[in-house]
This record gives structure tokens, sequence and C-alpha cells, in this order.
């Protein structure tokens, strides 16, 4: 009983987790002023962009999606990538390294990036909350047709893609054992999961070529493919291959980050640079 | 005025000099620009196939509006950016009394103290583009009008740091560490697009109240189609924001309370 508790969850991973939460929540007007804003952006500019393409062409709907569905789609990626991207802006890895600060972490009996990991699922979290509240505003609305099922058919693969996303920065973050600065390649990495997860634009509107490239990377199966699962606008591949393939690259991610970090320890001086 | 002219050119002199010491990040800061432009040129390519006259803008107008913007982020992420990130923070924390006791204007040390010479690669990179793309448009531009393309360009720079200023600002009340930051970036994005995809409500605040619109959607529409009113407007509202960020300023600093929050 006590090995699993060890492996699978501790009151540790629940205490990074609140504290994170609390954190968060700490400047309210902030929060909700910032929350509120990227929502309504991140509607407005879709809408304003679809809008006068549909209007230009004069069309009611394109590769079978109808304006509404596109808007949609628009609306869930901004969630899910919202959840995959949210330890790009809270992960704080690289600053706890240049300034020396992961010397604690290196005394308590914590796994480090166990640590993060719970901390930036807060975000997570709370972009989950949103999403549910939205899908059934939406629903009230406009009517989709998201079902229960294909909710919680959903749910595992955006737990595993902002678990991706998580080990994606991690081990970039983790550069930073050897590189002076990394923001630059964060956001690097952050343009490549927009673009090729389907947040710029939807894949079926790339070139193959480009699409038969994504397949070969993490970022398709980080949005694109978990929102596919949901809406069912679009063919997907079936949810277990999909579930398959994720859990390939967190294995392969999780093993790079242990990696990087053992060899990083090597190389840390404990006082920062 | 002399004596800010010598002490940007020190700011100017540090600023080479530690960028110096960190080669991966000036090396990284020109691809990450790259990468995102060559980002913002596809999704366009795409977008232009679906409608080839995206909110009445041809290809060739929306390359130079692409370009113009590409400029004005990058002398802005090489002048103002790097000083505004760390702005909440150092209010937060009740960091900016040192500066407030030097004997120069605060909000211009504040905001021009470092400047990243990471970016300035970029700089050269979009200028050269935006002048290709000016070369590509088929209409003939006459001189007056490219000069006054170019200071209206400039006029967007100002536009642009002052309303990433009135974005932060307000963390003089909420002493949080972030302020509206993330506001503000998601609010750039739509500068991305041109004002006239917009639906009128949506024109009207990006023109009167936040004039995201004036940095560069209206001065490459001027130059296509130039309109004394859209002048006057613009450079209107360009005045009233410039006085109101040094009113605000000050309120502000009057609100400031040193402590650590």
């Amino acid at each position: 009983m006590k090995k699993q508790k060890k492996y699978f969850l501790n009151a540790i991973d629940l205490v990074a987790f609140n504290m994170e939460l609390k954190k968060i929540l700490s400047y309210p007007l902030e929060f909700w002023a910032n929350t509120l804003g990227l929502i309504l952006v991140n509607i407005l500019i879709p809408y304003c962009i679809w809008q006068a393409i549909f209007k230009a062409r004069n069309i009611t709907e394109m590769y079978n999606l109808s304006f509404n569905q596109f808007i949609f789609y628009f609306l869930c990626c901004y969630f899910v990538s919202a959840s995959v991207l949210g330890a790009m802006s809270k992960g704080s890895i690289s600053q706890e390294i240049y300034q020396g600060n992961i010397n604690k972490f290196i005394i308590y009996p914590i796994q480090y990036l166990r640590f993060k990991f719970f901390n930036s699922l807060a975000y997570s979290f709370i972009i989950l909350i949103e999403l549910i509240i939205t899908i059934c505003v939406h629903k009230l609305i406009f009517g989709n047709q998201i079902t229960i099922l294909a909710f919680i058919e959903f749910l595992p693969t955006l737990i595993l893609s902002t678990t991706i996303g998580f080990l994606l920065v991690a081990n970039l973050e983790l550069l930073s054992f050897w590189v002076d600065s990394v923001w630059n390649l964060q956001v690097i990495l952050r343009l490549f999961i927009q673009m090729g997860g389907g947040l710029f634009l939807p894949l079926f509107l790339m070139s193959e070529s480009i699409r038969h490239f994504l397949y070969f990377t993490p970022f398709p199966y980080l949005i694109y493919y978990p929102i596919g699962i949901l809406t069912k606008f679009y063919s997907v591949i079936p949810l277990h291959h999909l579930l398959i393939i994720q859990l390939f690259w967190i294995g392969f991610l999780l093993l790079l980050a242990q990696s990087l970090w053992k060899k990083g320890l090597k190389q840390y001086s404990g006082i920062g640079i | 005025m002399k004596r800010y002219i010598i002490l940007y050119t020190h700011f100017l002199r540090f600023s080479f000099s530690k960028a110096l010491h960190f080669r991966v990040d000036f090396f990284f800061r020109f691809i990450m620009d790259m990468i995102y432009y060559a980002v913002l040129l596809y999704f366009y390519d795409v977008i232009y196939e679906q409608a080839p006259n995206f909110g009445g803008w041809s290809k060739e107008q929306i390359r130079l509006f692409l370009a113009s913007y590409f400029l004005i982020d990058a002398l802005d992420m090489s002048i103002f950016a790097n000083n505004l990130w760390m702005f909440p923070v150092n209010v937060n924390k009740g960091d900016l009394d040192i500066h407030l006791t030097r004997p120069i204007n605060s909000l211009f040390f504040l905001s021009t103290k470092e400047f990243a010479a990471s970016s300035f690669l970029n700089i050269l990179f979009t200028l050269s583009f935006t002048i290709y793309a000016f070369h590509l448009i088929p209409q003939k531009v006459t001189f007056a009008a490219t000069v006054l393309f170019a200071l209206l360009i400039l006029n967007g720079l100002f536009l642009f740091y002052i309303i990433h200023l009135l974005f932060l600002l307000p963390v003089f009340w909420t002493q949080g560490t972030r302020g509206f930051e993330e506001l503000y970036h998601v609010s750039t994005k739509l500068l991305q697009n041109p004002e006239q995809i917009y639906a009128s409500p949506l024109r009207f605040v990006l023109k009167f109240f936040i004039p995201l619109a004036l940095i560069n959607s209206v001065p490459v529409q001027l130059l296509f189609d130039f309109q004394w009113k859209n002048l006057g407007v613009l450079i209107l509202i360009s005045l009233i924001c410039y006085t109101a960020v040094l009113k605000l300023w000050k309120l502000s600093l009057q609100k400031y309370q040193s402590a650590s929050s």
C-alpha cells in the first residue's frame, strides 16, 4: 500500500497542486481580467477571420464544416492549447536553475519534475473547468452535438496531451543546465505546438507534405486529434491509436527528461549563473 | 535632450557588450523571430488560397501590412519589450525606488535602459523585408506618401509601446505580479489582421479606445487610399494616447508604495 502511494499519488503532489492553485488565484482581479479577456479575444479573432473568408467565398460550408463549427473548433483549440501550454508560463524550472534555487529540491525527499508537474496541473485544472462551462453554454445557445460519451473519450486524451506538453517544456527548460537562455527555445516550441497542433489553422487546410511531416512529431496529438475526438467534426485516428501514440511520446520524453536531469545535476554548481 | 542621447548611447554600449556574453540567446532570438514570421506568412498563404480578396486586401498589400507589423514588432522587441517584461514584478517588489531617485525622467529610464541587442539582426531583416514588400506593390507610390508611411510606422512603434504600458500600469493598483500582460499579448494578435475584417463595433474600439488599428493597419491603408480624415484621426488619437500615458504615469507613481507585496 505504501509503495503504491509513493508511485501513484501522494500528499506532496496535492500540496504542489494546491500551492499553485492558490498562487494563480491570489490576485483575483488580474486573474479574471486575463481569463475573460483571453477567451474573448481568442473567440473574436477566428470569428472575424473566418467570417471574412466565408463572406468572400459566399459559402455556408467549407470542408463539410459550417461557420459555427469552425468557430467552435477554434474555441476548443484555445482551451486545449491553454491546458497544454499552461506549463510554459508557469514552469519556472529554468529560472530555478539559473538562480540556484533547485538546491532545496535536491535536499528534500521530493522528485523535482513530479513536483513541477503537479504545479502545472493546477492551471490545466482551471482551464478544464472553463472548457466544461464553455461547452455547456455553447450547447445551450447553439446546440452543439457534443455528447457525454465524446467528452469521456476526450478527457484521457486531454490529460495525456497536457502531460506531453509539460514534458516538452520540462526537457527544454532542463537545457538551462548547459545553455544560458532558453526562453527563445520555449517561444519556438510554443509556435510549433500552436501551428502543428492546429491552433492557427486546422490541419486539413494545410498541404499534404506538411501534414505528413507533422504526423511524425508530437504536435498534432496535442490539440488537433483530441478535439477531433471531442467534436467529431473531421476524421481522426481511432481513440486507442491516439492514446498509444500519446503514451509513446510520454515514455520517450520522460526518459529524455530523466536523462537530462541526471546529467544536468552533475553539471550543476548550486550557485546558479 | 543631449544628456538623454548620451545616456542612450551608454545603454546601447552596455547592451551590446552584454549580448556578446550570451551568444546562444543572440542566435536563438533571431531563429525564433524568423519562425514566427514564417508561421504568419504561411498562415496568410493558406488564407489567400481560400479567399483571394481577404478583407478587401490584395496579397501584395497584405504582405506589406505583415512586413510593417514585423518591423514594428522587431523595433519594439529591441527597444522597449525587455524593459517592460519585468515592470510589474519591479512594482510588486518595490524595486522601482532606485530608478525614481535618479536625476532623469524615470519613465524614460525604465522603458529604455535595456536595449535587446540580440534582436538587432531582426530589425535589419524586417526593414529589408518591408522595403522588398514595398517594391512588390503594383500601385505607384509617391515620395511624399513613402515618407508619411515611414513616419506613421514610427508613430505605430510608440503607440505599440504606450498600449503595452497602459496594460501594465494598473499593477500599481492591483499590486499583482503580472498586470494585464497576458491580456496585452493576446490583444496584439488583433494587430496581425487588417482592421477591415473586424465588425464595426470592434473597429471603433480598435481605432478610438485601444488604438491597435492605428499601429499598422491604418498606415498601410493610407498608403493605398489616402484620406485626410483617417490621417487626422490617427494623429489626434496618438496625441491623446501620449498625453494620457504621461498623466497616468504620474498618477501611478502617487499610488506607488515602495513596499514589497
